[in-house]
Order: structure tokens, then sequence, then C-alpha cells
């Protein structure tokens, strides 16, 4: 398989807080069109894996291709132009800026005030209830909305590649439905998706293929319907 | 009641130049932060190039008037230029690193204080008065040149805090502020930004420097007092608030005029500095701080 059929292909990708190891020789594929997810739980090296693939944190090994393109190292604010938009564990919203402010700097990077004026309508579509509280500071609407806000802020940079990071935690059931249907919908529209949870159930109802970390390695991997099905997965995280 | 509104007005003239001063430090310290006590040095340059050159270009026989905008111009200049090699050749490398950009703005502060003195000599420069006149406010009288330098001071506010929330580089520059690794995910260049805020950062200082020394004594050491005054009003208003940077100057500016008057200089002194420290007991962050 050349490298170019995929989305985003990490190759032994290993990194550290100080001394202590954090992910150890990773390796994942995300194929173009789909949906993949990486189930752990707390501590399991999650955060450190999306933060390693986005250059917020350096590789000690390994390599990322982005669209084929070796991104392995590159600053985040590069690999926005290349196609990749990340929502980030615990939101991080622009919390003292306005709704509207937090989109338009999800457009940074993009110089083409035609096509950004017309992806906040369709970005706004996804999310009518925000669409009359543009000018509401982002930090003072709920959880949920927040999230909301967070996903519609990271798609105005019109990725090729979405990463979200744990976006359901700390939410309401319903709302964690509302962004489950919404991963579906983004991916529904060409947008590859990488979907990083603790919740099991949730992310291996979504996903086309999914892998598990435990203890900074990926320790097992397959369709996302044969995982929910595994004995051992149904155990360990889905509390059956 | 003309006393009381003399004393208005000469703190916001005193304000005005304070707010210059801490809405650099604040920025300086929201995109990058770190706290540069050299930036007195920025403003100490700008107001003796001024010094120097004003009394130069009259010689030659060019109005007050235009030697001294000219003289602005290169004293801004100049201060640029030196705000420029501070940064690539200094605070780079010590973006987000409190103690390490502190000893090195301390190294620079001693260096710069040489360079001033070797440079300028130690001797007070007075300016030719560009503006001549009095006008008279609400029966209180004042010289056109601190009106101007008022109006001059609020014109820059204005334009800085439209350009933070109206354009895409304030814009960029308040995330960067708020969370610096948010900002780099949509795209914004962490590093442009920091040169950016430190720029315009150093072209506050270096404008309150020119406006300055035609109202005041110029010598090398003009800048420390600026700068402990301006780096109080932050820490009262709020480090990283630009709102905040503006009350605290205003706020400073008030208790050593009222203070300096109705009590003495000293006991004024002493007042601002026990205002610090009630607010950083009471609250660290200062009235307007958050993060």
């Amino acid at each position: 398989m050349s490298i170019e059929e995929n989305a985003l292909v990490v190759a032994g990708l290993s990194a550290s807080y100080g001394v202590v190891p954090a992910i150890r020789n990773v390796n994942l594929t995300i194929r173009t069109g789909q949906i993949v997810t990486i189930v752990g739980a707390n501590g399991a090296g999650k955060s450190t894996l999306i933060k390693t693939i986005c250059g917020l944190v350096r590789a000690t090994a390994g390599t990322v291709h982005l669209f084929g393109e070796d991104i392995t190292g590159q600053s985040p604010d590069r690999l926005v132009p290349k196609g990749l938009s990340v929502v980030p564990e615990g939101r991080r919203l622009f919390s003292e800026m306005t709704l509207l402010e937090n989109l338009e700097l999800g457009a940074f990077a993009r110089s083409d005030k035609v096509a950004v004026r017309r992806d906040l309508d369709r970005v706004l579509d996804l999310f009518p209830e925000l669409r009359e509280r543009l000018s509401t500071m982002a930090g003072t609407f709920s959880g949920g909305q927040q999230q909301m806000i967070a996903v519609a802020r990271a798609l105005m940079s019109s990725p090729r590649l979405l990463l979200l990071d744990e976006p359901t935690i700390g939410l309401a059931p319903a709302v964690v439905d509302r962004i489950a249907e919404l991963v579906t919908t983004i991916a529904g529209t060409g947008v590859n998706v990488l979907l990083v949870e603790q919740n099991a159930e949730t992310a291996l109802s979504v996903a086309d293929y999914a892998y598990i970390l435990e203890g900074g390695s990926i320790v097992a991997e397959d369709k996302a319907s044969v995982l929910a099905e595994s004995p051992e997965v149904q155990r360990a995280y889905l509390g059956i | 009641m003309q006393t009381a509104i003399q004393l208005i007005l000469t703190s916001l003239q005193i304000g005005a130049v304070y707010i210059l001063f801490s809405l650099g430090l604040t920025l300086i310290f929201g995109v990058m932060r770190i706290v540069n006590f050299a930036h007195g040095h920025l403003f100490a340059v700008s107001a003796l190039v001024v010094a120097y050159t004003v009394p130069w270009l009259a010689d030659t026989g060019l109005p007050v008037l235009p030697a001294y905008l000219l003289a602005v111009i290169a004293g801004v200049a100049v201060a640029m230029v030196l705000g420029f090699l501070m940064y690539v050749f200094g605070f780079k490398y010590f973006q987000r690193d409190m103690v390490g950009s502190f000893i090195l703005s301390i190294g620079l502060v001693l260096l710069l204080d040489g360079i001033l003195l070797k440079t300028f000599g130690g001797a007070v420069r007075p300016v030719p008065e560009i503006l001549p006149g009095t006008v008279t406010i609400l029966g209180a009288s004042v010289t056109v040149q601190r009106v101007a330098l008022c109006a001059a001071a609020v014109i820059i506010t204005a334009a800085l805090y439209w350009a933070l929330t109206r354009t895409k580089l304030g814009k960029a520059l308040r995330a960067v502020s708020i969370d610096h690794e948010a900002a780099m995910l949509q795209g914004v260049p962490y590093n442009r930004m920091a040169l950016a805020g430190f720029m315009i950062a150093a072209a506050l200082a270096a404008l309150a420097g020119a406006l300055i020394a035609p109202i005041s004594i110029v010598s090398p050491v003009i800048g420390a007092d600026y700068l402990i005054k301006g780096f109080i009003a932050v820490i009262i208003g709020g480090l990283g608030s630009v709102p905040g940077a503006i009350l605290g100057g205003l706020f400073v500016a008030a208790i050593e005029t009222f203070g300096g008057f109705y009590l003495d200089p000293t006991s004024a002194t002493i007042a601002i500095f026990v205002l610090v420290i009630v607010v950083l007991l009471v609250r660290p962050k200062g009235l307007l701080g958050h993060g």
C-alpha cells in the first residue's frame, strides 16, 4: 500500500515526558475516507500521542506522514494549512473572546475570504443554536456547547483530517450522542477523522477502525465492529 | 474645585505616559509570558534621541515643530531597532521562561545603562518648547504641550485597542495571550506573534519617550522611574489585561498626583507601594486580571 492513499501514517512513534516514556513504538494508519478511533483508559498515553502527532510534543523516535508528506516534528501552526485540524482535549476555547472571534481564528491560516464566509455558514448550519449567539463570550457557553464550538472552530480551517481528543469527556449522555452523530456527519463530508476516546462504547460505535492503547503502546487493532465484540475489550472498556 | 481640576488634569497627563508604558509591558507578558525590565531603556533611548535631535535640527534653521516631528521618527526608529536586537539576540530564546528572561533583562539594564551614559553623557537635556502657550480647561490652566501629549496618548491607546479587537493580527495576539498552544493549533505562528507583540510594545515605549521629552528632563536614567510605575500599574490592573493596564496607569497617576499635593511626594510614592502590596494580597491577579 502506498503511503499517499493514507490520510495519516504513524510509524514507530515514541515520545516521553522528561525521562518517563509516555508512548512507545506506536504504529497506526488512517486510510482516506475512514473514521479511526484510538481507545484507551486514563493515562494510556492518548493525549501524548495526539500532541506528538500535531507537533506540540517532540517525538524521540518514529515518523508521522500526513497525506504522504513527512510532518514529524513540525510545529502545529504549519500543519493547519496542510489540512490537519485538532480539537484539543478540554476544548481550549479562547474564553474571553466572542464565539465569532473563535471561529475566525479557526480560519486564521486561510486568506480566501469568500470561501471562509461560506464555510462559516456551513459550520453554523451544523450548529443552528450557535448562530444567534455569535457575539457571546465563548467562556459563557455550557460545556456541551463549548465542545460544539471547539469542533466548529476546527472545521473553520477546512481540514482534510480532523483529530478529536476526548470530545465527549464530562458531557451529558444526550450531548455525547449528538457529538457521535456529528462525527459521522463530518466524515460524510469527506473529512477523515481520528477520534481519541476514553468512552469506548461511543467511539467503537462510530468508527470504522479502532486501536486500543494501553501503557503507551498499541495492544490491539481491528475493525471497530470486531473489537466491540471482543471479550477482552468488552471486559476492560465496555463494562460488559 | 479649581485645584481638583488641575490635579485631575495632571493625573491624566502622567497617566497617559504610564498607560503607554504599561500597555507595552502587558502585551509582552500576554504574548511571551515574560517581564522585560529593559523596557524602560527603549523609552529612554527614544527620549534621548529626540532631546539631541531637536536642538541640532533647529540649529540648521528648521522650524521647531517639523524638527520635533522628524526627531520623533528618528527616536522611535532607533528604539525599535534596539527592541528588535533585544528580541532577536535575547528574548527569542527565553520565551515563557520567567527566570531566564528576568536574568537576561537585568543584564540588558546594566549593559544599556552603561552604553547610554557613554553615548549621551549624564547631563540632563532640555528640549526647546515645541507648542508654546497655555489653554484654560474648566478654569485650570494647562500648557498646550501637555494637552497634545494627552491627545496623542489617547489616540495611540485607541488605535491599539482597535487593532487588538478588529484586526486579524490583533485577534491572533489576544488568542496567543489566552492560550498559545490552542492558538498554534488554529495555525497562528507563535514566533511571529511574539516578535509582533514585542515590537508593538517597543513602539509604544518609544512613542511615550518621544512624547515626554519636551515636557520632562531627559537623562539616561529617565526610563527607570516610569518602568517601576508602569510595572506597578500593570500589577494593579492585571498582567496581560489591556483595560487593566489603562485603569492601573490612571490609578497610579492619580495617587501620585493627589497624594503629592495633599500629603507630599514621598508619602505618595509609599502609598503606591502599599497599594500594590494590598492588591497582591487581596487579588493577586490584579483588578482586571484573569488566568
